[in-house]
């Protein structure tokens, strides 16, 4: 169920990234969330792009959209059409990327606009006073969203802000940050791919589940499409059917092209809508949200495929 | 099924939650003996399942066991919104620096936290001013309340941010507490701030679901003696009646007995209260109030067995009508199975019984064979039904 929403104001808050504030078109205040947190935004063209929630304020959202001109276009049109006053439909907030209850310490890292679910964290943990630390990566101080209250931050002993230029020797060294954290410390991720990948690599040892990311896109539907897919069956133990889902499609395109609605958003397994417990067969996961212990039950039917011919999901 | 202070309190200090240490008295003088071992100032509170207690003249903060003992005589002789007080609560009193008001109950599609900076008695006037002194935000089901969500909803009340963080903590347990309790409500007025910047819940209220006490053993005995109507405890009859209510499924069953002659068995609301206006009008008086919601025939055998084990009772009137749509075969052969458990003689007892409805005619047969049962003939209305039983109590009486 989608909410009707207005644009209350859209700000520019550093190169090329603007703040918008969102309220529910009947004054109505919007659904609560917990930080890290993200909304869907139904864009007139029909794309569905997921902007984090920055947290703060109880009646409306605030977001902050990058425009990415090399991107998929969802961040050019949201530029566009999101002037104050303009209707726009959006999600109920999910969460993947939750705050951790119990740790003795939050590191947050956030690379460029991946700072926007981390603001979010960072206000709710500020105020329960625990501790936490912000390392923020940009490439220069004119492309940092939130600069004022990331350099507050700083000058409290709670964050450093690293500008890279653009030069790759100047990345900061994760492994070594990592290595000088108290036990029972929480890191939480988002930025670009190879920024998660260092944290990730990094993190290697650390205690499952103490290590969090949340991510812009999804590289692994990329690579392992060019390594080949194999076309297998699907069934449908609720509903009946069995269909053929070929390399080239998905098990969700394949089910809509049968007039079988499925709930679906990101379609990158990122954002978690499309969910679905299977029953027998061997999924091969390709999503980035469910652990391994899920994995067991459930899968992202958007992206993942299967290893076996057959695969019989809860449908 | 309301919780009395104690009872919510107790609840929460096993929860590990801040709650001032307190005994029960019964009388003054038990009060006076609680208020030397606890020592210092203390609260006597009257033990009653209501709030607005501070309001009307039932907490009274006092010094020393004497004036405990006076505190109590007084309080053990007054009614508290219609509630006769039969204990005090004799609590340590907290040097309170700042009232705050914290309660969960249900809003329109979720669980819902209420809470306010400005706590204390007058918090209904809170809320009528509608100045935004009150933050009411309901609480995902699924994920329940974090103490992130719990923290923006006290930074939203004003309050000083130092206080927050412990806010924050306090409400996520006091939620856990009222979610693991099956409550419908739990009120917290007021959470004090003591004069060391402690939190202390010294307020407590809570009601729980009386369909979930299955998982409650600890409460499920406590209804029988301290639910009784008016603040009376629940005679054997009545404690009957509510024991078979939860022991046979399907339906449900209430008795309460009132001091008249004329039993009353009855169903529905309306038509029930409307027969015993009808009663009083024909000259008699009710002996009890019931109600009945279709169920197997344990259920009313129950209520026909606490009707005539009622000494009070001298005659019986089963009052239905057609909107119960319920077959009439199940009250005869309820009445017919009790009457034999009970060795009734109608031709002592009078009965009269206006049932109508689906299997009218079987159940009109099964009574045909016994003396002293009246059932009024199709069309008879309420009051013919009432007449008769009336009369027929009074003419037994009057020689």
């Amino acid at each position: 169920m989608l909410i009707q929403a207005r644009v209350r104001s859209a700000t520019t808050i550093a190169q090329d990234v603007r703040c918008y504030e969102l309220v529910a078109a009947d004054q109505s205040p919007l659904p609560a969330y917990d930080p890290g947190a993200h909304i869907d935004l139904h864009l007139p063209s029909g794309a569905i792009r997921q902007y984090s929630l920055l947290g703060g304020a109880d009646a409306h959202y605030e977001i902050a959209i990058q425009q990415a001109l090399a991107g998929k276009g969802g961040s050019v049109e949201a530029f566009n059409v999101l002037v104050p006053g303009a209707s726009v439909r959006i999600s109920n907030p999910r969460n993947n990327f939750a705050l951790a209850l119990g740790a003795t310490k939050h590191l947050f890292i956030a690379g460029g606009i991946g700072i926007t679910p981390i603001m979010a964290m960072v206000r709710a943990v500020s105020r329960v006073r625990e501790p936490f630390y912000l390392i923020y990566c940009t490439r220069s101080p004119a492309r940092t969203a939130f600069l004022d209250f990331a350099r507050g931050l700083a000058a409290q002993g709670q964050a450093q802000l690293h500008h890279d230029e653009g030069r790759s020797e100047a990345q900061l060294d994760v492994r070594a940050v990592l290595a000088e954290q108290p036990e029972g410390t929480h890191v939480y991720c988002c930025g670009p791919e190879g920024m998660m990948a260092a944290v990730r690599e990094a993190a290697v040892g650390w205690k499952a589940g103490a290590v969090h990311f949340e991510h812009f896109s999804n590289p692994q539907i990329a690579t392992r499409q060019a390594s080949g897919n194999a076309s297998f069956k699907v069934r449908l133990l609720r509903s009946g059917g069995t269909f053929d889902v070929p390399a080239d499609r998905t098990i969700i395109e394949v089910l809509r092209d049968n007039g079988i609605e499925v709930q679906t958003s990101c379609e990158s397994g990122l954002c978690g809508t499309c969910r679905t417990r299977y029953v027998s067969g061997t999924p091969d996961h390709r999503d980035l949200i469910l652990d391994d212990r899920e994995h067991g039950d459930y899968m992202m039917i958007c992206c993942s495929r299967s290893h076996s011919g057959l695969l019989t999901l809860d449908l | 099924m309301k919780l009395l202070e104690d009872r919510a309190k107790a609840w929460l200090r096993r929860r590990g939650l801040p709650v001032p240490d307190g005994r029960i008295a019964a009388t003054a003088q038990e009060a006076a003996t609680a208020a030397e071992a606890l020592g210092g100032r203390v609260a006597v509170k009257a033990l009653v399942a209501t709030g607005r207690r501070g309001k009307a003249g039932a907490v009274k903060l006092v010094n020393g066991p004497d004036a405990a003992l006076s505190a109590a005589s007084e309080i053990l002789r007054m009614q508290v919104a219609g509630l006769r007080c039969r204990q005090v609560y004799v609590e340590r009193a907290m040097e309170v620096r700042e009232e705050l008001y914290l309660s969960f109950g249900f809003g329109k599609l979720a669980p819902q936290i209420v809470a306010s900076r400005r706590g204390g008695v007058d918090i209904e006037s809170v809320a009528a001013q509608s100045t935004g002194d009150l933050i009411s935000v309901e609480i995902n089901p699924v994920r329940g309340l974090t103490p992130w969500r719990a923290a923006e909803i006290w930074d939203n009340t004003g309050i000083p941010s130092k206080f927050v963080p412990a806010l924050a903590a306090l409400s996520v347990n006091v939620y856990e507490a009222f979610y693991a309790a099956d409550a419908l409500i739990l009120e917290l007025n007021p959470i004090a701030i003591t004069a060391d910047g402690a939190l202390s819940l010294i307020g407590a209220m809570m009601e729980v679901d009386s369909n979930a006490l299955f998982r409650h053993p600890e409460w499920r005995e406590l209804g029988f003696d301290e639910g009784g109507p008016g603040g009376r405890p629940l005679n054997e009859r009545e404690r009957a009646v509510m024991e078979a209510d939860r022991k046979f499924i399907g339906g449900a069953i209430r008795y309460t007995e009132l001091p008249g002659e004329i039993a009353l068995f009855l169903a529905g609301g309306g038509a029930g209260l409307l027969q015993h206006d009808l009663v009083l009008e024909a000259g008699g008086r009710p002996a009890n109030h019931s109600d009945l919601s279709p169920a197997n025939v344990e259920k009313p055998a129950a209520l026909f067995d606490a009707i005539f084990t009622n000494p009070g009772a001298k005659g019986l009137l089963v009052g239905m009508n057609y909107l119960q749509m319920l077959p009439c075969t199940l009250v005869t052969e309820a009445l017919l199975v009790s009457m034999n458990r009970n060795k009734v003689d109608p031709t002592e007892f009078p009965i009269v019984l206006r049932v109508f409805g689906p299997r009218e005619e079987e159940a009109r047969a099964m009574i045909a064979g016994t003396p002293g049962v009246r059932y009024m003939p199709s069309g008879a209305s309420l009051e013919d039904a009432v007449r008769e039983i009336v009369a027929a109590v009074s003419s037994r009486r009057a020689p």
